[in-house]
């Protein structure tokens, strides 16, 4: 009895976490398409790539990678600590993720709304539709990350997890993983390189 | 076997030590986007960005852990995204020039 219940236990863990991983392929190649048009764009365009990158703010974009790079880092430790059973560091890892997210966002929308007064839209350059393309979907990934966070800290003020129960823990902050490893790439490729 | 998966305990300390190499290789991304290497400034830039994707992918993401499943998804999704982009590029680029 009791270890048919561990296996079903198993398979439950098992199955959502390959439906997990199924989505994160699909987003693997949502973005993949994008970097795709950008290769294509870059190709076609590229002194308007060399002229018009150098408008982007290199220190904001640097301050963000850190600090998504240190929201993983967080939900990474959260992870670690509801496996051994700590929800109360869960909770605070989780909290500092969602705080270091809403970093980014904020980070985000000072860097946009400085474009916007500069006169710099989706439609000024085929550089800026592609930058404002790929950092406002990538964008939207993070505000939606931040809300899965955010269900997961309120479930987790409800003791909902354990050592043996946290698979929605650990799919929220492989999708966070994911989302920063987009913007891993997106970094370098829209700030630096021309 | 399989049942292992997802409930390794990874040291506090690889955490740590990963989160630093992570901002090494950004620091590193900065200067080097800095120097002209002529045509190779990109590839550079990209296989820092794969080491840093790897590192959060094997360690963050306990992909070290996984079993084959896991793997096939991941390794599948990076081997079909390097010819799609490439064949995208190179017929975008070959058709126009014509």
């Amino acid at each position: 009895m009791g270890q048919i219940a561990a296996v079903q236990e198993f398979d439950r863990f098992e199955t959502t976490k390959m439906g997990i991983w199924i989505f994160l392929f699909s987003e693997v190649l949502l973005f993949g398409g994008l970097f795709a048009a950008y290769a294509v764009f870059r190709g076609l365009f590229p002194q308007e790539f060399l002229h018009d990158h150098k408008k982007l703010d290199v220190t904001l974009g640097a301050i963000n990678t850190v600090v998504l790079l240190w929201s993983s880092f967080h939900v990474a430790l959260g992870v670690a600590a509801i496996q051994r059973g700590k929800d109360r560091a869960l909770r605070i890892h989780l909290a500092m993720t969602i705080l270091l997210g809403c970093v980014f966002l904020v980070n985000k929308y000072i860097e946009y709304s400085g474009k916007f007064s500069h006169d710099i839209f989706p439609w000024t350059s085929n550089f800026f539709s592609i930058y404002f393309v790929m950092t406002g979907l990538h964008g939207l990934h993070v505000f939606g990350g931040v809300v899965a966070l955010g269900i997961m800290l309120a479930l987790a003020f409800r003791g909902r997890f354990s050592s043996t129960n946290y698979v929605m823990v650990e799919g929220t902050a492989l999708y966070w993983h994911l989302v920063d490893i987009v913007w891993i790439f997106l970094f370098p490729l829209l700030y630096l390189v021309a | 076997m399989a049942h292992d998966s997802g409930h390794h305990l990874q040291p506090y300390p690889v955490y740590t030590f990963v989160f630093v190499a992570l901002i090494v290789f950004t620091v590193l991304t900065i200067m080097v986007a800095g120097i002209d290497l002529g045509g190779l400034n990109v590839p550079v830039a990209l296989a820092i960005a794969s080491v840093k994707a790897s590192l959060v992918g094997l360690f963050f993401m306990h992909l070290r852990f996984e079993g084959r499943w896991v793997w096939g998804f991941a390794v599948f999704a990076v081997f079909l995204l390097i010819p799609v982009i490439g064949v995208t590029v190179t017929d975008a680029l070959l058709g126009f020039a014509r």
